[in-house]
């Protein structure tokens, strides 16, 4: 069966998913399809955006910060427009996009990227470890959904640690109940444990 | 990876020395003036600080804060202007690095201002060496910058 692909002048491979912006660009200038006026405007915005990132962070307390510091804001804004770009799915409209608009746009679609990934991310955690975001008074619906416990905590447990030892302590009941051979369902015991 | 990057050195948004002249009038008025020369050579001042305490300033306007501040000291005149802002410009850039961020530079500068005219007696040499560093180990160790300079003498 011939199947007709479209030819792309970037070759994925050589682009890397971790710097995936930059990457992007730097493909794209050897390949002839940026301008270098186009990349001189890139680096014209993403230093505002790393300006406007630093005044947010600062509440424009200062004019000025350390280089490692801004530094650290374009790296993220980078990243945050790389996992924007990523969502196209081709190489040839990213940079398209690239060319078309301003990095505060393209900075936006990745913010709002990178809190549907979250929110993703957040969800399957919550089903590995029901409580790994508790954050909330216990509701009539939670009735069902964790039957046998004394009580649900109510506290926020977001820090790095609790989740942890909570995503610790859900895998230990989730591979106890799968040895086991029975359904999983939290106890009050699993929930203490951490 | 720093195809992108532009800040392989500290970089420095360009502070017109017009930006510093426009100064002018208000300095008249308290007996002093800038010359073009010299409001050129506290702008290279400002970004050989800046290149020296490895940071950077995405918009200018520091070095008019600091002028307008210290123009109206009773140890500043016309003979040692630019020389004072020149120091107190390096001082202003090296403190930044020692204190938090949250300290706004119109704190910072309100603080120097106040040691200057205060406790150093316009000495540059005890400012930098006595009372900068007492405002750094008292902010280190939990305090503001306001009980701070309530401290000052």
């Amino acid at each position: 069966m011939n199947q007709i692909a479209n030819l792309s002048k970037i070759d994925p491979t050589r682009i890397d998913p971790r710097h995936y912006f930059e990457s992007l660009v730097q493909r794209a200038a050897e390949c002839g399809l940026l301008a270098e006026s186009t990349i001189h405007r890139i680096q014209i915005q993403l230093t505002a955006l790393a300006a406007k990132q630093a005044d947010i962070m600062l509440h424009g307390a200062t004019a000025s910060i350390r280089v490692e510091t801004a530094q650290m804001l374009l790296d993220s804004s980078m990243f945050t427009i790389g996992t924007g770009l990523k969502a196209i799915g081709s190489a040839d409209a990213a940079v398209a996009r690239i060319a078309e608009q301003p990095e505060q746009v393209l900075f936006e679609d990745g913010l709002r990227r990178v809190q549907e990934l979250c929110a993703v991310a957040r969800n399957r955690l919550r089903k590995c470890v029901p409580f790994a975001f508790c954050a909330r008074e216990r509701t009539p619906s939670d009735a069902g959904r964790f039957a046998g416990l004394r009580e649900m905590p109510n506290q926020s447990v977001r820090t790095g640690a609790a989740v942890r030892a909570r995503i610790d302590s859900g895998w230990k009941t989730a591979a106890r109940a799968e040895s086991g051979n029975r359904r999983f369902t939290p106890t009050a015991g699993d929930a203490g444990r951490s | 990876m720093n195809f992108l990057t532009p800040f392989s050195d500290a970089i420095a948004a360009y502070e017109n020395p017009n930006a510093v002249l426009a100064c002018s009038d208000a300095l008249r008025q308290r007996g002093l003036s800038i010359s073009p020369g010299q409001a050129k050579a506290l702008c290279e001042t400002r970004e050989n600080a800046l290149r020296q305490t490895a940071r950077i300033e995405f918009r200018g306007g520091t070095l008019e804060k600091l002028i307008d501040a210290f123009s109206d000291s009773d140890f500043v005149r016309q003979d040692n202007f630019v020389e004072l802002l020149q120091e107190l410009i390096d001082l202003f850039y090296a403190s930044r690095n020692e204190i938090p961020d949250a300290v706004s530079d119109d704190e910072l500068i309100e603080y120097m201002k106040r040691a200057l005219n205060g406790a150093c007696a316009g000495s540059i040499e005890l400012l930098g060496g006595r009372e900068l560093p007492m405002m750094y180990r008292r902010l280190r160790a939990g305090e503001t910058i306001a009980q701070s300079m309530e401290k000052l003498s």
